[in-house]
């Protein structure tokens, strides 16, 4: 036994010089975009222009490529008469882009041609109609670049889908609650931001349902001066229907791949204790809510479901500072005994755990030289891998359905704002803008 | 056997990773490898700590009253602990005669005294200071003598852990409260809890006063 004590003395010191592996831009391949080819008298440049920043943006962030800057002597390469056909590639080739993207717009179409210089092959996409406002053609811009990331890397892109967060604001009425919080909706680059609820009360920890039909449904967690309590909505009209009829409070909820399960915590056994409610497919509870967690002295928070719906990991207290564990949702007339298996043992303070939709990594928040910064758990690897550094506090991450993306939120005195992160790039990106404070967000479902 | 040298390895494995920290992080993880070792003994001797699911048809349909279905686990229901679980009222705030918690309000000057903010260490949920203990007693007995009258309990933290774990921190604190004042004999369903997190702070510096202030819980009152 002291055998087997001393190895893991010294396993425990040597992984601790394996400190912060971050990701690098290794395996991005570069890629020429051109300018928007169009009549110039047609529409508005800055129009266009934001259009090809929007596509850009998306490449850039897919984790696979690179944008490269305009150059007027690779855009003297293309012949518009007929940019497929006369694709000089000869010349391309001598350049050290792998891909090329030929954009033009007349007519009020968008037209994409994508070309393979090393396999020598080109595609065509079919023209898309512009809307001409804004809003609705970056979404448009979103599809194609996703689609454009399947063919080019073999990856659907998830540029199209949208986020769900909360957002904090100083309530300027005198009645109620300091602070408010309403839940909001965005483009995955943080463009087209826009309310969805009106509570003027306190709206936390949005999180979308599997798509189930062409409006997107979401709970949300809503305490106005009483308890909180799990509601659901959807995108196109307040619905504030609740979801979960328990007594107490409810909070931190997470939804399973299949949408069958929601997993909260509440006090309603007079603890913050973790529970699982069954759902079927019309949203409608199954059976009673089942008390999966609860320890005497403990705090339990932000459960989060493994893909097939089978394991939760959780915040406990249980054993001293917050840290990340398993459990298994048992069937509830299973005769064995579920007992938490604790994950995270390189920092202390770990918390808001997002299990990603591969079921590879856990994404969570864990306090790193006195600053919380995302780490990621890989089940793979079996090792616990730093994601952010810098200054700022870091918490809430959730996952992307391609489990490559992240999007997380800073913390600090008034300012709260959304980041996206690739987990293959070093950089996480600002994607928020404007007033009032960004926090829990969401990602929509495919 | 192999439980106690499994808990030997992990209490082991923490022990010796704290090594390389400061010395309040060496603390922590001492603290938790010696909660590993603790169990590890008990486990031994028969005493589980863990909880457990059900073990019957019975079980999983339960009493038609019980709106949940609770683990089995006779450690978790013992009050000897001193961190007894009352379950929530069994009223609904806005139904059957009782009030919605919109309708309550901050106690009045002459009771004051009564009402006061009771205010929480660092990470924890139970009450320390003789002070604020002396204050729940007083509470209680005025809420016993008063029979109408119905509270609410918020739990409030400092700005320092993350807003999701607050959340059920400041729900751990308002329960904690709650189940003092009910253990001193006030009826449990006149007491409702609601957890604020870190979201509706009191002081907005970032000092160790001001972190001190917002770790409290504040009561607001309905008479009927």
């Amino acid at each position: 036994m002291w055998k087997l004590a001393s190895i893991l003395f010294a396993i425990s010191l040597w992984s601790e010089n394996l400190e912060v592996s971050l990701a690098t831009r290794s395996n991005v391949k570069p890629l020429y975009m051109s300018r928007i080819h169009t009549d110039p008298t047609e529409w508005d440049w800055r129009y266009f222009d934001e259009l090809r920043s929007v596509l850009e943006f998306d490449l850039n962030q897919s984790g696979m490529a690179s944008v490269a800057p305009l150059a007027q002597e690779l855009e003297d390469l293309f012949d518009w008469s007929d940019v497929r056909k006369n694709f000089k590639i000869e010349k391309w080739s001598k350049e050290r882009f792998p891909y090329v993207l030929a954009i033009e717009v007349g007519a009020k179409q968008f037209t994409l041609t994508a070309f393979d210089i090393e396999k020598g092959t080109s595609k065509k996409y079919p023209s898309i109609a512009l809307a001409g406002r804004i809003e609705t053609d970056r979404r448009t811009i979103h599809r194609l670049s996703d689609a454009l990331q399947k063919d080019i890397f073999g990856i659907e892109g998830v540029a199209s889908l949208r986020i769900l967060y909360a957002q904090r604001e100083k309530n300027k009425s005198s009645d109620g609650l300091a602070w408010i919080s309403e839940i909001w909706i965005s483009d995955s680059d943080g463009a087209n931001a826009r309310q969805l609820t009106s509570e003027k009360g306190y709206c936390l920890s949005p999180v979308f349902l599997p798509k189930t039909g062409e409006d997107p449904e979401f709970i949300y967690v809503y305490n106005n001066e009483g308890q909180s309590k799990i509601y659901r909505s959807c995108l196109s009209k307040p619905l504030g229907i609740p979801s979960i009829s328990l007594r107490g409070n409810q909070a931190l909820p997470a939804v399973s791949k299949k949408g069958n399960q929601i997993a909260f915590i509440t006090d309603v056994a007079g603890r913050p204790d973790l529970f699982v409610q069954n759902f079927d497919s019309k949203r409608q509870m199954v059976g009673k809510a089942r008390q999966l967690y609860s320890s005497p002295r403990a705090t339990q928070a932000s459960p989060t479901f493994s893909p097939d719906g089978k394991k939760i990991a959780f915040v406990s207290d249980k054993d001293g500072p917050p840290r990340i564990y398993l459990l298994d949702v048992l069937d509830p007339k299973e005769t064995k005994r579920a007992k938490p298996f604790l994950l995270t043992v390189k920092n202390r303070e770990n918390t808001s755990p997002a299990w990603s939709p591969d079921g590879k990594k856990i994404a969570y928040a864990a306090k790193t030289d006195g600053v919380r910064q995302i780490w990621m758990y890989d089940f793979e690897k079996e090792e616990e891998i730093q994601l952010t550094s810098g200054p700022e506090t870091k918490e809430n991450p959730a996952w992307a359905p391609d489990s490559l993306h992240l999007i997380y939120n800073t913390e600090s005195d008034g300012s709260c704002e959304l980041y996206l992160l690739n987990v293959h790039l070093p950089d996480p990106v600002q994607i928020s803008k404007g007033p009032g404070q960004k926090r829990f967000a969401s990602w929509e479902t495919r | 056997m192999n439980r106690f040298r499994q808990f030997i390895c992990i209490a082991a494995m923490l022990a010796a990773a704290g090594c390389a920290r400061n010395s309040s992080q060496t603390w922590e993880d001492l603290k938790t490898a010696g909660r590993y070792m603790h169990r590890g003994v008990d486990a031994m001797f028969g005493k589980e700590y863990e909880s457990r699911l059900l073990t019957s048809d019975e079980e999983f349909v339960g009493p038609y009253d019980d709106e949940f279905i609770p683990l089995r686990d006779a450690d978790l229901k013992g009050a000897s602990l001193g961190d007894a679980a009352f379950p929530q009222p069994k009223g609904i705030p806005g139904q059957k005669g009782v009030p919605s918690l919109s309708e309550f309000y901050s106690a009045p000057d002459s009771l004051r005294a009564y009402f006061k903010p009771v205010h929480f260490d660092t990470d924890e949920h139970v009450l320390r200071d003789k002070r604020d203990l002396e204050m729940l007693n007083q509470t209680a007995a005025y809420m016993k003598k008063n029979p109408s009258l119905y509270l609410v309990i918020e739990g409030h933290c400092d700005e320092r852990a993350s807003a999701s774990y607050n959340l059920a921190l400041g729900m751990r604190r308002a329960n904690y409260v709650r189940s003092f004042l009910v253990k001193q004999g006030v009826d449990l369903n006149r007491i409702y809890t609601v957890s604020r997190g870190k979201e509706q702070p009191l002081a907005l510096g970032h000092s160790l006063e001001d972190w001190k202030q917002n770790r409290r819980s504040e009561f607001k009152i309905y008479e009927k």
